[in-house]
């Protein structure tokens, strides 16, 4: 009994030392420079939602993990809500997450007006909103993405090139568009449009939607070489659909001949592998790479300050590269898996 | 050692504790009530209800705040713009159809709503039925082609869902961007329906429960409502009985269209958005919302409440799942397997219920009845079998007429009898072989009596008490009564009223042999010896009925005693006979006069000599009354051996006996051949005879009264000189 006792006080006093000490421990300062602590107080444990169109596309993962990298890195969290291509999802999605507080909310959004509601409300309670790659009506804090309108001077400029005066082709050109309520669809159009309208030896035989959807552009492109056998290139608004419009040229024997001119974020597989197997002649590059980066600091951002009056909205556009056979590099373009990794 | 008379004393008392324990389990837990709550209509609402409540549980466990007051407005956002959809579906499953272009139509109501609001600017008096009736429109189509041309539905709105959708991605592509932009200054009221909202739950969700709340009304109480039923639990039929089904089934389409279009208005106002991927996969959430919530795909079976139960249930599937942060597909692929539990509990549950019930429903519970008294010759029973009195009673309608339980005569001494195929038979003094159809009632005329005015009142199985004038129509005096608190199963309904007397200020005492089963169910009724039966007061004056007394084992013969305040009864399960006060100081004593009968005590009818009559419709028998011990063993037979082998009462062989009121037995009469009148359930003095009736069989007997006073009559007795 004695024995047992004492041997009880023994690894209290014990057990007491150890806690004391650890205290101490804990209780040493870390260095400031000045700036850590109110860092420190503004990131850590704040929560990030972020509402992107579908996780099934290769940038939405790449961006939610480079975000979820740097927030764990940093002290904060990144939830999803996966809409799965559903708008009224998405909206419903991003209105829960209002409900919820978050300090930062993410938006992909994919439609012109269905968000503006939601981005007016959350802004209204003092959440700031970064919206990725497409914009809705309404700004948000800050933009991430391309300036459309320059995607489609530069893909204007890419079909006079190939098609214009001294290139010895047609200038017969078709466009291939996405959905009409799409902000990317709108915008972009116009840009094509204006820089053509500067060249009269090019000459738009064709403007039909593909609905980002690559069976049906295939479709499109395949009755538009029938219909216009002296076509020189198509314009696409989406690489992901713009495949389809490659299948339909290669199908009628004219890879190489007929341009293949389109867009997108610089996927390895879906970017710079076609361009070197001849599917898409030109390609402009919004570089999803730069976006990654961009958007980290951005929420960083966002979570160390507070909106500016007037609710003021940053245009962070990404920067643009057109691409072709000749200037792809090796390092141009990124895989999903080596983005996320080297994030941040 | 112990004695050998010690473990007898043991034993019984162990037996005796045993069967005290029975006694107070089957007390205590209402075993019946089972097969009574499922019996009920809205016991489909239950599961329903029961997979709403395991998800919302899951959910509040697994999403922290799910239920909080802004995730709720959010919810109900969407739950309203669904809910509208799912009625539409409702009515078109409870008709017998499927609706699968619902989606298409949301989407192109959508655009449609846009376009007339945002680039047309009308105003939303113009606007809101013009978009109704587009939805109604692509309904009409569907309904015309199914209704009246007959093409198969799934098809057919498969068709029409493929159509309609590419219609809409037709407009989206060239007016998409021209629609869904804004202006300035929308139009008046606009606003309010995609933002407004009540109390924090958003317009949408209100408009939605008011308009569930009708169609509640409609398909529960209204003409229409009823039609769809019929259509939909069995075409033919409803056919055959005139209903116009194609009419019907078009008008489902219909308003399934303009209902796709009520939400499709909601979200165009809340989201303005022209997008193609507007109501994509909508079919397949509103219909797992639809048959989640107990709304049969085979048709006939569905209602509102099942329509919102199912859509709260999936509105919170897909908004937890979404917000569960799940891989891509997840929701999906929940959302289908959840549609398949749906199905596959529909089929199972659809397929079983009848037997479930059945099986629940005959509750057996524990009875004593006191110990037989013995029939033996030489025992010095009353009850003795020393005569077969009944034997070669003369036979009276025999070959015409079909289990006349009771009878009566008239002034005229002409025989009146109940007949099973729905008739009322008179046969014409003297000698009774002239005979004529008296009154058609429609049901088996069981208890008879004669009112003041001279008019036969009767009982009829499955009917209620109805009487026959002397202009020979037939009128009902009451086929309902007050409806006690706590009953489960509705006993307002008079199912089985069995006899009847009348007090000398005209009101009608009559007993319903049992609330929980019809007449031909006589047989469980005994096996569950569960006092279910009660007697009732119906009072000419103000024409109401009440119940006086409940819980009564079988509830049969009534008698008036002739003190003008109490009257006896019998209680056939139970071998009793009983009297009770109903006016005096007395009121409301209810005691027992004759408790151990051998036999089945049935109706009671006045003797010349101021004594009584009353019938015996079978003999008890000592197994049986074992079994009565054993509720157990009655339940195991009922659902384990085939019916023509169950222990029941025994009812072919029975007597006549006469009683005095203090409950001695003055005389017993036999048929022991059983030749002539061995079940006899009713027995009636007339002019010196003695006329006996029994339910099973074919003809009325009629044996002579030694030394009755040959002039009485039940009608003087009664009545005296009035007529």
């Amino acid at each position: 009994m004695a024995i047992y006792s004492q041997n009880r006080i023994v690894k209290a006093v014990f057990a007491t030392a150890l806690a004391v000490g650890t205290c101490g421990l804990a209780q040493a300062e870390r260095f400031d420079d000045g700036l850590y602590k109110p860092y420190e107080q503004a990131v850590k444990g704040k929560r990030v939602v972020f509402v992107p169109m579908s996780m099934s596309i290769d940038i939405t993962r790449a961006w939610y993990e480079g975000m979820k990298k740097n927030a764990a890195a940093k002290g904060y969290t990144v939830d999803v809500r996966d809409p799965n291509w559903r708008v009224d999802v998405a909206v419903q999605a991003a209105d829960q997450a209002i409900n919820e507080k978050p300090d930062v909310l993410v938006l992909h959004a994919d439609d012109l007006m269905a968000f503006n509601r939601t981005i007016k409300k959350a802004r209204s309670q003092g959440i700031r909103v970064v919206q990725l790659n497409i914009k809705s009506m309404e700004n948000g804090d800050a933009f991430i993405g391309p300036d459309w309108y320059e995607v489609g001077q530069r893909q204007a400029k890419a079909a006079v090139e190939f098609c214009g005066t001294g290139s010895g082709r047609s200038g017969q050109v078709a466009i291939i568009h996405g959905q009409s309520v799409s902000n990317a669809n709108r915008t972009i159009l116009p840009g094509i449009e204006d820089e053509l309208a500067k060249h009269k030896e090019i000459k738009v035989v064709a403007r039909q939607s593909g609905d980002y959807d690559s069976n049906k552009a295939r479709g499109v492109a395949a009755t538009i070489l029938k219909q216009n056998p002296n076509i020189c290139a198509f314009i696409g608004l989406w690489e992901s659909m713009d495949i389809g419009v490659a299948n339909a040229v290669r199908q009628a024997g004219l890879t190489n001949k007929v341009a293949v001119i389109t867009e997108g974020g610089g996927n390895q597989e879906s970017g710079c592998n076609q361009i070197a197997s001849g599917n898409f002649t030109y390609y402009v590059n919004w570089n999803a790479r730069a976006q990654v980066a961009t958007l980290v600091n951005t929420v960083d951002l966002m979570l160390q300050t507070k909106a500016a009056p007037g609710n003021a909205s940053a245009a962070l556009y990404s920067p643009l590269e057109t691409l072709t056979k000749k200037n792809v590099k090796p390092t141009t373009c990124w895989a999903p898996d080596e983005l996320a990794k080297s994030a941040n | 050692m112990p004695r050998p008379g010690c473990a007898r004393l043991k034993l019984s008392n162990t037996m005796n504790a045993k069967e005290a324990l029975i006694r107070w389990r089957y007390r205590l837990i209402p075993d019946h009530l089972i097969g009574e709550l499922l019996g009920k209509s809205w016991m489909d609402n239950a599961i329903p209800f029961l997979i709403l409540l395991i998800t919302l549980g899951l959910l509040t466990n697994l999403i922290p705040g799910f239920l909080s007051g802004g995730s709720v407005a959010t919810l109900s956002q969407d739950l309203g713009e669904y809910l509208f959809v799912v009625l539409g579906m409702v009515l078109v499953l409870k008709a017998g159809g499927i609706d699968l272009s619902v989606g298409s139509v949301y989407a192109l109501c959508n655009f449609v709503a846009l376009g007339l609001v945002n680039k047309f600017e009308l105003p939303l008096v113009v606007a809101i039925p013009l978009v109704l009736a587009t939805g109604g429109l692509v309904g009409l189509v569907n309904g015309v082609l199914i209704g009246y041309l007959r093409l198969r539905a799934f098809l057919t709105t498969l068709a029409s869902l493929i159509i309609v959708r590419a219609l809409v991605d037709i407009l989206s592509v060239k007016y998409g961007f021209d629609v869904s932009a804004v202006s300035d200054k929308p139009v008046m009221g606009w606003e309010l329906l995609g933002e407004g909202s009540f109390l924090g739950l958003p317009s949408v969700v209100l408009a939605a429960v008011v308009a569930a709340a009708l169609m509640h009304i409609v398909m529960s109480r209204m003409r229409f409502g009823w039609h769809i039923s019929a259509v939909g639990g069995s075409r033919r039929s409803a056919y055959n009985a005139g209903l116009p089904v194609r009419r019907v089934v078009c008008m489902t389409y219909v308003l399934s269209g303009a209902f796709a279009g009520a939400a499709a208005l909601f979200h165009a106002a809340r989201m303005s958005s022209a997008g193609s991927s507007v109501g994509e996969g909508l079919e397949m959430i509103i219909l797992t919302a639809a048959v989640l919530g107990g709304n049969s795909l085979g048709g006939g079976r569905g209602s509102a409440m099942k329509g919102v139960l199912g859509a709260i249930t999936v509105v919170m599937i897909t908004n937890g799942l979404v917000r569960l942060g799940l891989g891509n597909g997840a929701a999906p692929m929940v959302l289908g397997a959840t549609l398949l539990a749906a199905v596959a509990i529909d089929v199972r549950w659809l397929k079983n219920r009848g037997r479930v019930l059945a099986t629940a429903y005959v509750a057996p519970t524990y009875d004593a009845p006191p110990v037989v008294r013995s029939t033996e010759v030489g025992s010095g029973s009353p009850y003795e079998k020393n005569n077969s009195y009944l034997t070669g009673a003369k036979s009276i309608g025999e070959g015409i007429v079909e289990g006349p339980e009771d009878m009566i005569l008239d002034d005229d001494d002409n025989l009146y009898c109940g007949d099973r195929r729905g008739d009322i038979y008179r046969f014409f003094a003297p000698d009774y072989t002239r005979w004529e159809v008296y009154a058609h009632t429609g049901g088996h005329p069981l208890g008879m009596a004669w009112n003041p005015e001279g008019e036969l009142v009767s009982c009829i199985s499955g009917m209620g008490l109805y009487k026959v004038t002397k202009s020979r129509e037939v009128v009902k005096l009451s086929d309902q009564t007050n409806r006690s608190l706590f009953s489960i199963i509705d006993d307002s309904r008079i199912r089985l009223a069995d006899d009847l007397d009348i007090a000398p200020d005209g009101r009608v005492f009559f007993s319903e042999a049992t609330i929980r089963y019809d007449a031909h169910e006589w047989m469980f009724d005994a096996l569950e010896a569960r006092p279910n039966g009660r007697l009732l007061c119906y009072d000419p004056r103000d024409n109401s009925t009440r119940t006086i007394v409940r819980k009564s084992n079988f509830a049969n013969g009534i008698c008036m005693v002739g003190d003008g305040e109490s009257f006896l009864y019998a209680l056939t399960w139970r071998g009793a006979v009983r009297r009770y006060w109903f006016d005096g100081p007395n009121k409301g004593r209810d005691e027992s006069v004759i408790d151990d009968c051998p036999g089945f005590t049935d109706n009671i009818n006045r003797a010349s000599d101021g004594n009584f009559w009353c019938g015996l419709v079978g003999m008890r028998s000592h197994a049986f009354d074992l079994a009565l011990k054993m509720p157990k063993f009655r339940k195991h037979m009922v659902h384990r051996v085939a019916q023509d082998e169950w222990i029941c009462p025994n009812l072919n062989a029975g007597a006549v006996i006469k009683f005095d009121l203090q409950g001695n037995i003055l005389a017993t009469w036999w048929d022991i051949p059983q030749e002539s009148h061995p079940a006899v359930t009713s027995v009636r003095e007339h002019r010196g005879n003695l006329y006996l009736g029994s339910i099973f069989h074919g003809r009325v007997g009629c044996v002579p009264i030694p030394g009755a006073d040959p002039n009485w009559t039940g009608m003087t007795s009664y009545w005296g000189g009035r007529k």
